[in-house]
């Protein structure tokens, strides 16, 4: 998997970037199946900021369809995307710490006209306080009671892959791709599915 | 091995999470994201298009009618505002078709039409020239 953008907004020559047209017609390819593991991606990165996956995602595609953000050639469209939501989830959050107005409370009503809501909602309050710090908390939960996982972790922020980090957790090739699936369904469900 | 500084560890885990997202099996992310939550989530980008097409449309226009109310005259470089918006077709599929429906519709050509826009083109120039000299 390719690094994500870490400015998907500039600081390309316009050559490496991909064309509007391309960027949609990449979206407009996205299978039911994609769409599913964006969603999951929005589960994850969504309460960070406060914000309803659904609406993340919405909005990061929204903005990729417009060439609000612009892709860089060579990076897929999930890539791209994800790289999005993480990007909104950031300056999201920086922006309620700021006490600044939410940026992404859009909701749409029966004219698919954009309102952008000016307050912090009751619930948006709420989910807010997940910050970054809480979001180690949680991944410290999900791996309290498993040895293995804990190794996984540490040597996966230490930037270990392949078989650095087989032999450091302890496992072979397969046991490490279980034990990364294991990961992932463990810190998914520290961010259940109430959101979407 | 070291760990890249430019990259903090929220953002490995943040990586590490997408990677395993995008190696899931068809029939093991379906089973974990119901059939209506994905259609809930077309749906809405779905409708986030209309409204940023229109909103879009109705900026454009509004200033149109602006400009055009106030008169102003303002002579502009033709054919490097041709270009520009040759270029901006070129790059959008979507905008070039329907900027040039009306010309098809009329049985008029292209040309004719990217005529047209140039004029609305050079109504906004003057707009945008206005709002910069009151700054």
């Amino acid at each position: 998997v390719q690094d994500l953008p870490d400015d998907p907004d500039g600081g390309d020559d316009e050559a490496d970037l991909s064309s509007i047209d391309d960027v949609r017609t990449a979206i407009s390819a996205l299978s039911q199946a994609d769409m599913a593991r964006l969603l999951k991606m929005a589960r994850w990165f969504a309460p960070r900021c406060g914000e309803l996956p659904q609406d993340l995602l919405q909005e990061a595609l929204t903005r990729a369809w417009a060439g609000q953000r612009r892709c860089r050639r060579g990076t897929s469209a999930m890539n791209f995307i994800a790289g999005i939501m993480r990007s909104l989830t950031s300056q999201e959050l920086e922006a309620r710490r700021a006490g600044t107005r939410p940026e992404l409370v859009a909701e749409y009503d029966d004219q698919a006209r954009s309102v952008w809501g000016e307050a912090v909602s009751p619930e948006h309050a709420v989910l807010s306080r997940i910050d970054d710090g809480a979001v180690f908390q949680e991944v410290d939960a999900a791996i309290a009671d498993d040895e293995q996982l804990q190794f996984l972790i540490e040597g996966l922020c230490d930037g270990m892959r392949g078989k650095a980090l087989e032999e450091f957790v302890g496992v072979d090739t397969k046991g490490l791709a279980a034990a990364r699936k294991k990961l992932q369904r463990r810190l998914a469900a520290r961010f259940p599915e109430r959101n979407v | 091995m070291t760990s890249d500084p430019k990259k903090d560890r929220l953002a490995l885990i943040d990586e590490f999470m997408i990677s395993e997202i995008l190696s899931m099996s068809d029939a093991e992310v379906l089973s974990d994201v119901s059939d209506a939550e994905i259609e809930e989530a077309q749906r809405r980008f779905e409708q986030a298009k209309l409204a940023a097409g229109r909103q879009r449309f109705e900026q454009i226009k509004r200033q149109i009618q602006k400009e055009r109310a106030s008169g102003t005259v303002v002579s502009i470089d033709h054919a490097k505002a041709r270009a520009e918006l040759m270029r901006i077709l070129a790059h959008d599929s979507e905008l070039r078709g329907k900027l040039t429906i009306a010309a098809r519709n009329l049985d008029g050509s292209v040309d004719e039409d990217v005529e047209g826009i140039l004029e609305d083109l050079a109504e906004l120039d003057a707009d945008t020239n206005n709002s910069d000299e009151k700054k």
